[in-house]
């Protein structure tokens, strides 16, 4: 009886345990088959993060390998508006180091959301004097921001960002697909506390941007800023530009416009003062356009230097228009024509050329047309096909008027003289590199074509030469080598379509030295009073941009010699 | 003989089994404290950037320029605005003093003239 008993109640216990078992084996079978998606899904999205891995921008260098563009680490404030109790006293502490509105930080602050912006990319000191505050519900997120520091220095050519480091303009805008390089990714892991563990389930490497030179010389920039800056304030100009280039390769050393801005500080300023006029503005050259003229007629043959003109003592009828000179003149040669900037004698040279003529030496010039410079931007100019001329525009095309031109239009038609007669590519980036200073892509000097033959070339050195020595350009002759030069000025139009008589556009566009020129530099300044003629405005400004440039380019490459002169003799002992 | 065998498997099993946890819990530690390696590496990389960038600011020319315009008080003026004197082309005629003529006799000597002091 004691055996069936026990028997029974083993039999009992064996069940129950049985039921229980297969229970539990139904259960996790379940768990494991029918619910093991859902439930890994929600552990992996617990226990793992997906973070977007920002590349580096590339760097911006000038042509010495000096950075002009470049990313510093900077912190940006987050709050989490749920974990946050007292808003308003954290908004009261807030607002004075983030120069903040409390509006602002009290939408941010009371929206029912777990993460929200407070301000981005904020100062080291900004980030200090916060983490002192010990609020909970703060945080910082570390990202890269762009710096600039040569501030204000060549920042047309530079550019900018915007906040999320996507180029805006200049070249950080023209070559942002290269600059910005591909974001990566990974899966980092996260205990149990959420706080994010450096180990990545999966990743995707982010590649950094690649780096560019440009041609720009730091030293050549700073030198052009300053004298523009000069010439801009002791003229009360509206504005400036100055562009320096080499002549035979048609690399931009300078490029220079005021009002200028730092870049560094771009949203408090406005976008007027952002453009860059050296590309973007379009406005009558006047008398500086009197090169294409002249080297037509040379050219062609029409006319060599010593050929008279008379010009009608100042005063000509063109059609029902009458044309005037600055100053009188009787019996000119071609060259003193061109030495005095005469209008009559440019027009009846003009006359004897025929307006096709001029239209195609225009054209040769690069007029009408974009330059092709790699920078955003560019406004191609206006001249109108003989067709569309007047009566009058022979004697207005050939001496600027009735003709819209950029800057650097002006600077390659003269380096196009200098250079012995090719109309070059003006180009400021030189090269794109990797972090190993691998050189990726090299761009070379390009020949757009050949505008004038070496002897109309040489020609019109001698000539222009004459006007800096004898002529209107007097101001703009260096003090210890030659140069030669055309001086400009050019009535700006007023609203109703005459010419004004107190709005002037003066400008020089010259080379120096003369006869073996090593830069093109083109001055224009926007309306400059009380003095608005080009030799006295525009001239000076050339001048001492050219001694400064010269003096620096002699002694850079002395150093170079002597580098390599010392190179040479540690090679042979 | 099987308790000993079933006693030394579970053994072996747990072994393992705390082996396998202790493993795990050593990635974490080292996922902490290389978390923590990397915040430091990070912070003093983005402080040697910073330096640099100060570094660059300051050696840069319009920063250097600035400097030299500030504590220079002498500012060249522009050529422009140099006023040159020239003197008169036609001889300057002086007039002839009779009385100076006659002490002449007693001027044995050259006229008195300022000179140089050379050192």
């Amino acid at each position: 009886m004691y055996i069936k008993e026990f028997s029974r109640r083993f039999y009992i216990v064996f069940l129950s345990f049985l039921v229980f078992f297969t229970f539990i084996i139904a259960r996790l079978f379940f768990i494991q088959f029918f619910h093991g998606r859902y439930l890994s899904a929600i552990a992996e999205k617990q226990q793992s993060l997906y973070i977007e891995l920002e590349p580096q921008r590339g760097i911006i260098y000038d042509s010495s390998a000096r950075p002009l563009a470049i990313n510093i680490a900077a912190q940006s404030l987050y709050a989490v508006p749920r974990e946050i109790k007292d808003k308003e006293k954290i908004i009261a502490a807030l607002a004075p180091i983030l120069n903040a509105d409390y509006s602002y930080l009290k939408d941010r602050l009371y929206r029912n959301k777990s993460f929200v912006w407070l301000a981005r990319k904020i100062t080291p000191q900004q980030t200090e004097k916060i983490k002192a505050l010990k609020i909970k519900g703060l945080g910082f997120i570390r990202e890269n921001k762009r710096a600039y520091p040569n501030g204000y220095l060549a920042s047309h050519i530079v550019g900018f960002t915007d906040i999320d480091n996507h180029g805006l303009s200049g070249e950080e805008l023209a070559y942002d697909k290269y600059l910005k390089g591909v974001s990566g990714w990974a899966f980092f892991l996260r205990d149990a506390r959420q706080n994010r563990l450096d180990i990545a389930a999966q990743m995707v490497s982010p590649r950094d941007g690649l780096d560019i030179v440009l041609t720009i010389d730091e030293v050549i920039q700073y030198i052009a800023e300053k004298e523009l800056d000069k010439a801009a304030k002791d003229y009360n100009a509206k504005g400036a530009s100055l562009v320096v280039l080499d002549p035979y390769t048609g690399r931009v050393l300078a490029l220079v416009n005021r009002p200028t801005f730092d870049l560094n500080y771009v949203s408090s300023t406005s976008s007027d003062v952002r453009r860059n006029r050296a590309i973007c503005d379009l406005f009558e050259p006047g008398s500086v356009f009197k090169i294409v003229t002249a080297s037509a007629a040379l050219e062609e043959n029409k006319v060599n230097e010593n050929d008279k003109f008379f010009c009608e003592n100042g005063s000509y009828r063109v059609a029902n228009h009458i044309l005037h000179d600055h100053q009188s003149h009787g019996w000119l040669t071609f060259r003193e024509v061109i030495e005095q900037s005469s209008n009559i004698g440019t027009t009846k040279v003009a006359q004897i050329l025929g307006p096709e003529v001029v239209y195609r030496y225009a054209k040769l010039f690069g007029f009408g047309s974009d330059t092709g410079i790699d920078l955003p931007g560019e406004i191609r100019g206006m001249l109108k096909e003989p067709r569309f001329w007047s009566k009058t525009s022979i004697g207005a095309v050939p001496i600027g008027q009735e003709v819209g031109v950029n800057v650097l239009q002006l600077a390659t038609a003269i380096a196009a003289i200098a250079n012995g007669g090719y109309l070059m590519k003006p180009f400021v980036v030189s090269a794109i590199q990797d972090k190993q200073q691998h050189v990726l892509r090299q761009y070379k000097p390009m020949a757009i074509r050949r505008v004038i033959s070496v002897n109309t070339a040489e020609r019109m050195k001698m000539i222009l030469k004459g006007v800096v020595n004898d002529g209107t350009g007097k101001l703009g002759k260096p003090a210890s080598f030659t140069a030669a030069g055309k001086t400009g000025t050019a009535q700006k139009l007023e609203p109703d379509g005459r010419y004004s008589h107190n709005k002037f556009v003066a400008s020089f566009i010259g080379f120096a030295p003369a006869e073996e020129p090593l830069i093109v530099i083109a001055v224009v300044v926007d309306e400059p009073h009380p003095y608005y003629f080009g030799g006295v405005v525009a001239a000076p400004a050339f001048k001492n941009v050219a001694e400064e440039v010269i003096k620096y380019l002699k002694a850079k490459q002395l150093n170079a010699n002597r580098l390599t002169g010392i190179n040479e003799i540690t090679r042979i002992n | 003989m099987r308790f000993n065998r079933f006693l030394s498997g579970a053994f072996f099993v747990t072994a393992v089994s705390l082996f396998y946890v202790y493993q795990q819990t050593s990635i974490y530690t080292l996922a902490y404290s290389g978390e923590k390696k990397q915040r430091v590496y990070q912070d003093l990389l983005d402080k040697n950037n910073l330096l640099r960038y100060n570094l660059n600011v300051v050696t840069s020319l319009s920063a250097m320029g600035n400097k030299v315009l500030e504590a220079s008080e002498f500012e060249m003026p522009a050529e422009n605005r140099i006023v040159k004197l020239e003197y008169p082309r036609e001889k300057v005629v002086i007039a002839k003093n009779k009385i100076a003529e006659i002490f002449n006799i007693f001027g044995f000597k050259s006229q008195a003239e300022a000179r140089t002091v050379n050192h």
